[in-house]
């Protein structure tokens, strides 16, 4: 299958004046054509300056794309000016935000705010879009007799919804999800999954799912990449990350989840925090809080993403799984 | 296990919030117990009323009506310097460690603010506060350097840690913990749960944990009681309720928690809606609406509560 987003080593940097901020460091990744990808890590980690690079909304300054490519079906998105990247963001690249409350226009009604998005993109009539506006309301769940509401008559699961057509209503090729069930219940939370699934074999839109619920990767995804401190650690197929970890951050991120399922009296928190972003560190960002660290992972990078099974890759000294050679 | 000590106990508590369409009933004849050195989770969703249940425990909120017993005295019958004395002895932990500090207090403001609020040290005696101030800083694994940090410059667990060292600052035996971990990373909610834990053991404490993950509340509860519009569909132990989810509800809940095992599918018990409004809610079964399993006479009948196993009760038709 061919790669509809392939990022190469790219790295972000945000200069403010207490120091610079390394938020991505030499990130590669590849999407391909109908796949949904799950981007797990805790706050900081860079999961959303990873799409705010693709999407082009860094604010720059005091953001930078210091080094790398992010090329979208044979173009470069790094390299383009901003009536290029107008033409693919929020058309064939579009993004779901976390939180739907502040996502929307409060003036204006959710049928014209999923208008605006298709009259941006395509040359049609205003009738017209406002016939799509209502389509695409019908296709997450939404009545047509409520185009003419506002955000506010909406519940949080509906207002989600809403962002959802929205995001959808230019049929992008990338769908970029920033959290986007977080702020919801769970059952409305469920629903919402379900909604997705269901669009995802519909459009069959590639889907980069930024969440830090590894439940909803498991649920969602069939490739998962997990980042810390701005670099990719671990990439793979859902089950040989949930499996066949490799990364020890990726298996202390596993068993730090209460289960539901078995009894355990002590949780296995990971120790200690995340390092500071404004430092660069000499060997593995993970060291000082990994229990398999050694005298090698302080002092040097680990090898940049090594193999570890088919599309299976870790960046680490002492990978938990064997490697291939 | 027997003779268990009561520490609080609440009989039919009602908080009803007055607006212009209605009364909201945000706690509705609400009754039962925690004892000593355990911990009561609370479960449900957005605007079940879990947090109005906290405060009118702790008197932020003034309940409707109802009675709070805490070691055997009426709380809603406290003059206000009891009531401030009561205090020391209850305290809360709030969801949000970024909201809920003082920007411009310090690390050492923040924790030795309830010390002097009540009295305990006097203002000039900062040997003794410094003291205590260490002595909770270290009981919550906090570094001495932190100490006159102010909170922006701390992450989100070690902000909760100071909230947890200011509600342990006066000795209290019972704590309301409101999502005491909703707002941080999984690594950190397992610290932070962890440390709980350890205080709980070694200091006897007694919770109320208010949440709505089912995972946490598992792994911290001893006994749950699930909350639907103000009023509790099920209650038991902890193990009862999650090796026999009896009410509709509850089976809801568990089945939308996202599996995280890519081998299991997650069972599809979608429930249709979202929570209706707590304003002019009617007779019948409040949860009906969405029920799967709903029939007619759910929505008018008047419901009891069953028990379905010893100390497991559940206010469901089917059971009736």
């Amino acid at each position: 299958m061919s790669n509809i987003l392939d990022i190469k080593e790219l790295s972000v940097a945000y200069h403010t004046e207490d120091g610079t901020v390394y938020a991505l460091n030499n990130i590669d990744l590849e999407l391909e054509d109908g796949e949904t990808l799950g981007l797990v890590g805790e706050t900081g980690a860079g999961k959303t300056t990873l799409a705010k690079s693709i999407m082009r909304l860094l604010p720059v300054p005091p953001a930078k794309i210091e080094y790398g490519d992010i090329i979208f079906s044979g173009e470069n998105i790094t390299d383009m000016d901003d009536e290029e990247i107008r033409a693919i963001r929020g058309n064939k690249i579009s993004m779901i935000f976390q939180d739907p409350m502040s996502a929307l226009n409060p003036v204006l009604t959710v049928g014209e705010q999923i208008k605006e998005a298709i009259l941006a993109h395509n040359n049609i009539s205003e009738d017209e879009a406002w016939s799509k506006s209502l389509e695409m309301l019908e296709t997450v769940g939404i009545t047509k007799n409520r185009a003419r509401d506002y955000p506010h008559q909406f519940s949080g699961g509906m207002k989600q919804r809403v962002v959802i057509a929205m995001a959808l209503a230019c049929n992008p090729q990338i769908l970029l999800a920033d959290e986007p069930t977080t702020a919801l219940d769970v059952t409305i939370q469920a629903q919402v999954l379900a909604m997705m699934r269901g669009l995802k074999e519909k459009f069959n839109t590639a889907t980069i799912l930024i969440t830090h619920d590894l439940g909803i990767v498991a649920q969602m995804c069939e490739k998962v990449a997990i980042i810390y401190a701005g670099e990719i650690v671990e990439v793979g197929n859902v089950h040989d990350i949930f499996k066949n970890t490799a990364h020890p951050y990726t298996k202390g991120l596993l068993e730090a989840i209460p289960s539901i399922y078995a009894d355990c009296k002590r949780l296995k928190p990971i120790d200690g925090l995340m390092p500071d972003p404004t430092i660069r560190h000499e060997g593995c960002a993970f060291s000082e809080r990994c229990i398999y660290c050694d005298d090698i992972c302080i002092h040097n990078q680990p090898p940049a993403v090594q193999s570890v099974g088919t599309d299976h890759k870790v960046r680490c000294w002492k990978p938990l799984c064997s490697t291939l050679s | 296990m027997a003779n268990k000590e009561i520490l609080l106990k609440i009989v039919n508590l009602k908080k009803y919030f007055d607006t212009p369409y209605g009364p909201l009933h945000a706690v509705d004849d609400l009754t039962f117990d925690i004892n000593k050195g355990e911990t009561l989770g609370v479960v449900g969703e957005s605007g079940c009323g879990k947090s109005t249940l906290g405060r009118c425990i702790l008197q932020l909120i003034k309940p409707t009506s109802g009675e709070i017993y805490f070691e055997g005295s009426d709380v809603l019958k406290c003059s206000r310097p009891e009531l401030k004395m009561l205090r020391t002895k209850m305290q809360i932990i709030f969801q949000d460690p970024y909201s809920s500090l003082n920007p411009r207090m310090t690390v050492a403001q923040a924790i030795q603010a309830p010390l002097l609020l009540q009295g305990l040290y006097s203002k000039h005696d900062t040997a003794s506060i410094n003291t205590r101030v260490d002595e909770l800083m270290d009981l919550v694994g906090l570094a001495k350097r932190f100490v006159n940090s102010y909170p922006h410059e701390l992450d989100g667990g070690r902000r909760q840690r100071i909230g947890i060292a200011r509600a342990l600052a006066l000795n209290p035996k019972f704590i309301v913990c409101d999502e005491p971990v909703s707002a941080l990373d999984v690594s950190i909610q397992a610290q932070i749960l962890n440390l709980m834990q350890d205080l709980q053991a070694d200091l006897g404490l007694t919770y109320l944990f208010i949440t709505h993950d089912l995972s946490v509340v598992k792994h911290i509860s001893d006994n749950i009681v699930v909350m639907y519009l103000g009023q509790f569909v099920e209650r038991g132990s902890s193990e009862s309720i999650f090796r026999n989810p009896s009410h509709p509800y509850t089976r809801a809940l568990l089945s939308a928690i996202p599996i995280p095992d890519p081998d299991i599918r997650q069972k599809e018990v979608i429930l249709k809606g979202e929570l209706c409004s707590p304003i002019n809610v009617g007779n019948g079964c409040r949860f009906a609406k969405r029920c799967p399993e709903a029939k007619d006479e759910c929505f008018a009948c008047d419901l009891s509560v069953v028990e379905v196993e010893h100390g497991h009760f559940v206010s469901c038709k089917k059971f009736m």
